[in-house]
């Protein structure tokens, strides 16, 4: 039975997508978006469907392993085309469907007057069925398979408006930066499978593989695995793309680069959890890549002025966020920091988008403001998003980022530092976001004046109040067990008890001390309404204040503004050293070195050539000598021979 | 010890009397009617009627028979009746060229059918005589008749020219090689080879005289086939001859003088010997050399085909080295005669066809006249392009298989550096040997090229072609049967 | 059958020989259609479970020198067949409107060719296979030197003269090796089933240690085929140079004859030889793939950059075979197969855009997308083909060849993986320079009108190719299974029998 409901929930977006493949040139955005949204929304029926089937089942064996076709079957290899959808898998089904299904609902009226809505839709259902492929594939293989499939999805729609060089060039840089990732996911790929002979997850983490304290292979495997979630997940080395990826259309930006695709690294380091466990080596690197993520991005998000900018920075620093929280082995708390920013992220992402769209494709926010009063449902719908990120108590950031700050600090894994980088994050995203909110909502007008901004209409809004909500009230499926025990009767912690026995203890993790949680829960509230504060007020009365400071840190302002001149950084140590290279490689070793050796040599036979016919000048007396010379020098030899 | 001529001497030596008279009845006939010159299909008439004769009278021998004529001077043993036959062919083809070229119809075709006809006898002398003497007298009767039919031709300056200098040399390298023949007559007392055969291995290797003499013999045979050093005349004389002169020296000499070669080194003169061994290794690899190096920048098309047959000379005489290792490999010697009797055909197939391009009298033809003529003459084009690919040695043409079985038999006595060099040399002939097919195909033809009718010729290149293609294929029946008259 | 299979071109370019012109054409496409059916013949009578020479036919050719007409198929090479057969057609197709002056001797040295290729995949005789090997010259080099563009005939001559001058010292080895034969097995012969049982002397480090020399002559006249990093040079010459329908048969099918030989001859005929030289000759693929990326990067002209793509390429199929083992070389047989599918199909959609516009430099191109938009998306989904996505056949192949070099080999595996970065960067470099962007010169200036129904038509077949062996490769992987395993397992000592009987 479930054979089926697998078989819908994954061929509907794929048939959506060929639909409007093929009808690529109508120019009808309402049939085309609404194709793709029923599409969509099967799929999220179909998994709301398993989902309940699951909740039925015993906990021990609650879920289905269905293989549809054997693939590839080479040596010992053995690779089917078989799905595997257990808790984790159907939590990140319902988040990709689910925000989904609400991203296509909002597209409709934002592609309202593109010319080629059909073939944007048509990519759309395409992404979602690679996310689909990638987050329920039995195999390393099948989730490599969506994992590269969505890179060429988000090339695809980074790139939707080719006509425009700079966004062509985005997409492309984006794809490159994945496949330098995906580089890494096969050599990882390559060492599991040296060391466990097969590539089925359930396989990998039952294989009692050895704790790996050094750098082993085990801990190279995992680092190889961590670097493509860097490619895909943006982190540190390879986040460079994400920031350019925003010249997609915004939702796309809201689906892809803040929903699902970029959860594709943590999803795989949870769903490998087990053995991510055995090699705290690795585990460190991940805390400490993630930590550090989370602070320069945030960093950078303070000083940008395009709307999809910041919060593509806060996208890469959440993100660091969940790095952090998997590193130090908070996997449940990973995932939920991945549903709950899946909803306030999208949530900000569509509400910039419909800002956008009110401002006629204005995204400098220094050309917005005091928009509270044109465009109140998307409005109120950001603020609550504002509030939920900046972690105010209740809503669902404070639960998950709290929870990922605690464990920093109370497992073993974790560390005071890494607490410390954290804390000072979130601070430093208390006041971007509501250095956002004062820019674009609260403060005087900028609006120049031809543009005069608009409430969007319905279909747009009403996704965004729906995640509004899930920001406000989906921090309640994941209670931490400190604030539980505060409020009056036992909440579960939700996830916990749904994931069960797949997210591997941490070793040697000791009793909570509520106190330490407590106190330190607070001072991150404090901290974040202060940053808050200090934020509304510079950005709206003190203006000459904030001129000052920037003249007075001159340097490290000119830094941060240029992202840390990363992007150049890259650019003139690694792409111009790689064309210089080819050009010379092309000019001295093929043309010059290789091409001219058989020029030498042909010129070498055409002098002999020569020299033959100077031997034959057609004098006689010549011929007699040669036959006489050479009888002489065969006679001596004789002779004396 | 008078020699009485038995009725089994002129049985078997008919077919020579029979060329010899025939080759008299034309200039016979045109001194009765006094001196006007018969219409040359007439005089190819009768010239055929000998030939098919005497090819007739050869093959009445029984293929296995080794019948000794004269005192056994002249032996007729199946590497002789082979090479006879084939020579027959040969002056055949080259008779039909003649009849249609420019340069040698006219006036003095009876005397030119004559003096063909004359050389002919000289080759079958060569290729069945063991005698040194019978062999020399051989050897003038074909050169005299040569220098005289280069000189023959209607054109000018460079006809007389090139028939002086092969004279002035041809009579250099005979009087060496007489002067070879003296010193072994004087070191083994007989010039029988056989008898010198049998007393070489234990008498004659030390002996500074014999060694001497057989070098010079050899010089001599080797100037004939114009190997490395006693090359040079060929390119001049090849190319200042009529073309189907041309056509038959280059053919029906080498064939002659290396069955005469065969039966020298098989009768085991150099056998054991192993300064002529080395010797041979390095003419060969530089024959083959100087060759393919030399045809390279030539762009008179009959000069680089004169280049050429210096090369395949070279690759020929890989044979002959194998046969001075190993006197009794029958296989060597098949190889030998196979190589010769592909290049003859190609050879004498891509002479005709230059004939062909020679319309009027002194026009050379240069390479790059050939342009475009894959669209007014496809199938010709497609013809000279098959024969340059044989001589390259691309299979499944007959030109590979020619080198296949010699490069073999080169491999199974170790000549390894003779194998490379020769390898190295056919890569060099791809170069010159696809230049004609470059200009044929690739280029477009400045003006329109047509050709005189010459349909005796275009048989004869016909035949070649069909030749060359068939026994490509068929190589291993060619191969039986000569292996089987062994 | 075989020899039906085999032959049966021959006879038709005979028979075209005499057509009137305007019946070459369809009377050609016909033909080729038909000679893909015979050939599916082989495929429907396969049997997938023995490892042995099936479909065999021998007959004496030179007795004296033990050389036979001896042809079979096994699992390595059923497919290659099916290739050379599967492009004949879609070439003529694609160059229906391209070629127009002689075309009859463009169709007849097309089907000598396909005789040539089917004869080297299929022959098990030595001296056979170098004859249909140096058959195979001729053709290709008048396809490229008569039809070809400005530099054809350097660039024909360079093809020619580069094949010739590794072939020949194959040659020679060849020669030897029968001799040995004649000592080992009593009687001289060619047929590659007893060279097989040779063990031909291998004294270590010796200078003139038979074997290694052997195998060298063997690798060379192979890797300028293939071709491998320092003899390449001839192929972007020859691929610039010639017109769409040889550039899609030189690099679909002929390179396959290099990597081919490797596995049929080199490898399997000196065991030893090939333990000593594999990591030189996965270095070799490796910096083939990696050079081949680079300088395809900074390439002006689009068909190079192809032709650099080839070399890339094929570098993988190389490292490939010298990984020794069940997944490396069934990857390489594989990406034979999408290589001659993948770059076929690059070629003639180069060839459509060259039709219409007459250059290759890419910087005339930009903007091309918004006006030819079916053609847009065919080249982007072939150029996912090319750069190994998966769904698409590339990544099949890649895949399983990254796994059998690494697990052979770690550090060739890393250096491979590197490949397939660049391999994405030049090749979306240049979608992007082409496709995407303001609209170039080329496009504002010519009318160009997107791909009619017979270039749709190949398109499609190819595309649908290209998906077909992505997503069910085990179809066409069953094939080859035993034939591969039987050859890895024993490859110190490796010996083919012949399937008795129908």
């Amino acid at each position: 039975m479930e054979k089926i409901w697998i078989a819908i929930l994954l061929l509907s977006p794929l048939l959506g997508a060929m639909i409007n493949g093929f009808r690529f040139r109508s120019q009808n955005y309402r049939l085309a978006g609404s194709i793709a949204t029923i599409c969509v929304g099967i799929s999220f029926f179909a998994s709301v469907a398993l989902f309940s089937k699951l909740l039925g089942m015993p906990v021990e064996s609650r879920f289905f392993n269905v293989s549809f076709f054997d693939w590839i079957q080479v040596g010992s290899l053995s690779v089917p085309m078989a799905f595997l959808v257990d808790p984790i898998s159907i939590v990140m089904m319902l988040i990709i469907t689910g925000v989904g299904s609400l991203i296509h609902l909002f597209s409709i009226g934002y592609m309202s007057h593109d010319e080629r809505p059909a073939k944007y839709f048509s990519y759309l259902n395409f992404f979602i069925f690679n996310m689909l492929l990638l987050v329920m594939g039995e195999n390393l293989l099948i989730m490599f398979i969506g994992w590269e499939g969505v890179g060429l999805c988000s090339y695809l729609l980074i790139g939707f408006w080719f006509t425009d060089k700079e966004k062509a060039a985005a997409g492309m840089k984006a794809f490159i930066t994945n496949r330098i990732g995906d580089a890494g996911l096969l050599l990882g790929i390559f060492l599991l499978f040296l060391m466990v002979g097969s590539l089925s997850f359930s396989d990998i983490n039952s294989a009692g593989l050895s704790e790996d304290t050094g750098w082993g292979m085990l801990t190279l495997a995992l680092l190889a695995l961590f670097v493509g979630a860097t490619g895909k997940s943006a982190q540190i080395p390879l986040y460079v793309w994400l920031p350019d990826a925003m010249a997609g259309p915004t939702p796309v930006s809201a689906l892809i680069h803040a929903a699902t695709m970029v959860t594709a690294g943590i999803y795989m380091i949870v769903r490998l959890n087990p053995i991510f466990i055995l090699s705290p080596n690795a585990m460190f690197v991940i805390a400490l890549v993630g930590a550090l993520t989370a602070f320069f991005a945030a960093s950078m998000g303070i000083l940008q002025w395009d709307i999809k900018k910041i919060l593509a920075y806060s996208t890469v620093s959440q993100l660091g966020y969940m790095f952090l929280a998997l590193g130090v082995g908070a996997f449940t708390a990973g995932i939920f920091h991945v549903m709950t920013h899946a909803f306030f992220k999208a949530l900000m992402f569509l509400g910039s988008g419909s800002v956008i769209h009110a401002m006629h494709e204005e995204q400098d926010i220094r050309k917005m403001g005091g928009l509270k009063k044109y465009m109140p449902i998307t409005h109120w719908t950001f603020v609550m998003g504002w509030l939920a990120i900046i972690g105010t108590p209740f809503l669902s950031g404070f639960f998950s980022k709290d929870e990922i700050l605690w464990m920093s600090v109370h497992s073993p894994r974790g560390s005071w530092l890494l607490w410390l980088i954290g804390f000072i994050t979130a601070g430093m995203t208390a006041f971007y976001m509501t250095r956002l909110m004062t820019l674009t909502f609260w403060g005087k007008s900028r609006v120049p004046k031809d543009v005069h901004p608009h409430e969007s209409p319905i279909s747009m809004t009403l996704p965004l109040i729906v995640l509004a909500v899930l920001s406000v009230f989906g921090g309640w499926l994941g209670v931490p067990h400190g604030v539980s025990s505060l409020l009056p009767g036992h909440i579960p912690h939700l996830l916990e008890v749904w994931f069960g026995d797949l997210i591997a203890p941490i070793p040697g993790l000791g009793k909570a001390n509520y106190a330490l949680e407590y106190s330190l829960m607070a001072m991150s509230v404090l901290l974040a309404a202060g940053s808050a504060f200090a934020a509304y007020k510079l950005y709206t009365e003190k203006e000459s204040l904030l001129a000052a400071w920037v003249q007075k840190a001159k340097g490290l302002h000119n830094l941060v503004a240029n992202k840390y001149f990363v992007d150049e950084f890259y650019h003139a140590r690694i792409i111009r050293p790689c064309v210089e290279m080819s050009k010379a490689l092309w000019e001295f070793v093929d043309v010059g070195f290789i091409d001219k050796i058989t020029y030498i040599v042909s010129n070498a036979f055409q002098d002999l050539a020569k020299a033959v016919r100077m031997t034959q000048n057609g004098n006689l007396q010549r011929y007699a000598l040669y036959i006489l010379a050479g009888l002489f020098v065969s006679l001596s030899f004789v002779v004396w021979g | 010890m008078e020699t009485i001529v038995g009725v089994k001497d002129l049985v078997l030596g008919a077919p020579l009397l029979v060329l010899f008279f025939i080759s008299i009845l034309p200039l016979t006939i045109k001194v009765l009617n006094n001196n006007k010159e018969q219409r040359p299909y007439a005089v190819l008439l009768q010239a055929w009627m000998g030939l098919i004769i005497a090819g007739s009278l050869y093959f009445l021998q029984s293929p296995d028979a080794v019948l000794g004529a004269f005192d056994t001077a002249l032996i007729f043993d199946g590497v002789n009746r082979w090479m006879s036959v084939f020579l027959i062919l040969i002056s055949g083809f080259c008779l039909f060229m003649s009849a249609d070229n420019i340069q040698t119809r006219g006036s003095q075709f009876s005397e030119h059918t004559f003096l063909v006809l004359s050389s002919l006898i000289g080759m079958l002398i060569m290729s069945a005589s063991s005698d040194l003497i019978v062999t020399f007298i051989g050897l003038e009767l074909m050169s005299i008749s040569l220098y005289v039919l280069v000189a023959l031709s209607k054109e000018q300056v460079i006809a007389k020219e090139a028939a002086f200098k092969y004279f002035i040399l041809g009579s250099l390298a005979s009087a060496i090689m007489l002067y070879g023949i003296a010193l072994m007559y004087g070191s083994s007392g007989t010039t029988y080879l056989p008898d010198i055969g049998r007393i070489v291995s234990e008498l004659l290797v030390e002996d500074v005289i014999y060694q001497i003499g057989s070098l010079l013999l050899l010089v001599g045979l080797l100037f004939k086939v114009s190997i490395f050093p006693f090359h040079a005349w060929t390119p001049d004389v090849y190319q200042g001859a009529p073309t189907p002169i041309t056509a038959f020296m280059s053919t029906g000499v080498k064939v002659a003088t290396f069955s005469f070669l065969i039966r020298l080194f098989s009768q085991g003169i150099y056998e054991g010997n192993d300064f002529i061994i080395q010797l041979l290794q390095v003419l060969i690899v530089l024959t083959i050399l100087v060759g393919n190096i030399g045809a390279i920048i030539q762009s008179n098309l009959k000069r680089m085909l004169s280049y050429s047959s210096i090369a395949h000379s070279g690759y020929v005489l890989i044979g002959i080295l194998v046969l001075a290792v190993n006197p009794r490999d029958g296989l060597a010697v098949a190889a030998v005669m196979f190589y010769l009797f592909a290049y003859a055909i190609v050879n004498i197939g891509s002479f005709g066809i230059v004939s062909l391009k020679e319309k009027d009298e002194n026009k050379t033809v240069f390479v790059n006249d050939l342009n475009g003529m894959a669209k007014t003459k496809p199938i010709t084009a497609l013809i000279f392009t098959v024969f340059m690919l044989s001589l390259t040695g691309i299979p499944p043409l007959i030109g590979f298989f020619g080198k296949l079985y010699l490069f073999s038999s080169a491999l199974q006595y170790e000549f390894y550096w003779v194998a490379m060099w020769g390898v190295i040399g056919s890569v060099i002939s791809v170069y010159y040997y696809l230049r004609p097919v470059v200009n044929m195909y690739m280029r477009e033809a400045d003006k329109d090229i047509e050709f005189a009718r010459q349909d005796l010729n275009t048989i004869g290149i016909g035949i070649c072609f069909l030749l060359v293609l068939l026994f490509g294929i068929l190589s291993s029946n060619v191969l039986n049967s000569i292996q089987v008259s062994l | 059958m075989i020899s039906l299979v085999l032959f049966f071109p021959l006879a038709i370019a005979l028979i075209l020989a005499f057509l009137p012109k305007y019946w070459v054409r369809p009377v050609a496409l016909f033909a080729s259609i038909l000679e893909f059916l015979f050939s599916l013949h082989f495929v429907y009578h396969f049997d997938k479970s023995t490892s042995a020479l099936q479909f065999v036919e021998q007959v004496a050719w030179i007795p004296q020198f033990g050389i036979s007409y001896f042809v079979g198929i096994d699992g390595i090479s059923i497919w290659l067949v099916i290739l050379s057969t599967f492009i004949l057609p879609i070439i003529i197709l694609a160059s229906w409107t391209s070629i127009d002056d002689k075309i009859k001797t463009f169709h007849i040295s097309l089907f000598v060719l396909l005789t040539a290729m089917l004869g080297s995949f299929v022959a098990m005789d030595a001296v056979l296979f170098y004859t249909f090997w140096e058959l195979s010259l001729i053709p290709m080099y008048l396809i490229v030197g008569v039809w070809g563009g400005p530099r054809r005939i350097y660039a024909s001559i360079k093809f020619f003269i580069y094949t010739m001058f590794g072939s020949v010292f194959m040659l020679l080895a060849l020669i030897s090796l029968m001799f040995m034969a004649e000592q080992q097995l009593g009687q001289m012969t060619s047929n590659l089933l007893s060279l097989y049982q040779l063990n031909i002397p291998y004294i270590e480090g010796a200078w003139g240690n038979p074997q290694a020399l052997m195998f060298l002559a063997f690798a060379l006249a192979f890797a300028i085929k293939v071709p491998m990093f320092p003899v390449h040079t001839w192929l972007p010459d020859a691929h610039t140079e010639a017109p769409t329908p040889g550039s899609v048969i030189l690099a679909g099918v002929m390179l396959k004859m290099g990597t081919y030989g490797f596995l049929r001859f080199a490898i399997p005929l000196f065991p030893e030889a090939v333990n000593e030289f594999t990591w030189f000759f996965m270095f070799l693929g490796v910096v083939g793939i990696i050079y081949g990326a680079l300088v395809a990067m900074v390439q002006p002209d689009i068909k190079k950059l192809v032709a650099y793509s080839s070399v890339s390429h094929m570098g993988y199929v190389v490292i490939g075979m010298f990984a020794l083992n069940a997944y490396g070389v069934t990857g390489s047989i594989y990406q034979m197969l999408n290589h001659g599918i993948s770059t076929g199909a690059l070629f003639i959609l180069v060839g459509m855009i060259y039709d219409r516009t007459h250059t290759r430099k890419i910087a005339d191109y930009g903007g091309l997308a918004k006006a030819m938009p079916i053609f847009t998306i065919a080249f982007i989904i072939i150029t996912m083909s090319s750069i190994a996505v998966p769904g698409t056949n590339g990544f099949i192949g890649e895949f399983l060849i990254l796994m059998g070099t690494f697990l052979s080999d770690k550090a060739m595996g890393v250096a491979a993986v590197v490949g397939v970065v660049l391999g994405a960067a030049y090749m979306l470099w240049m979608v992007k320079k082409v496709f995407f962007g303001e609209a170039g010169k080329v496009v504002k200036e010519t009318k160009l009108e997107d791909l009619n129904t017979r270039e749709l038509g190949i398109v499609t077949i190819l595309i649908i190719m290209v998906f077909w062996m992505g997503i069910y490769p085990k179809f066409f992987l069953d094939y080859t299974q035993v034939s591969v395993d039987h050859l890895v397992e024993n490859i110190s000592s490796y010996s083919l029998e012949v399937k008795v009987g129908e």
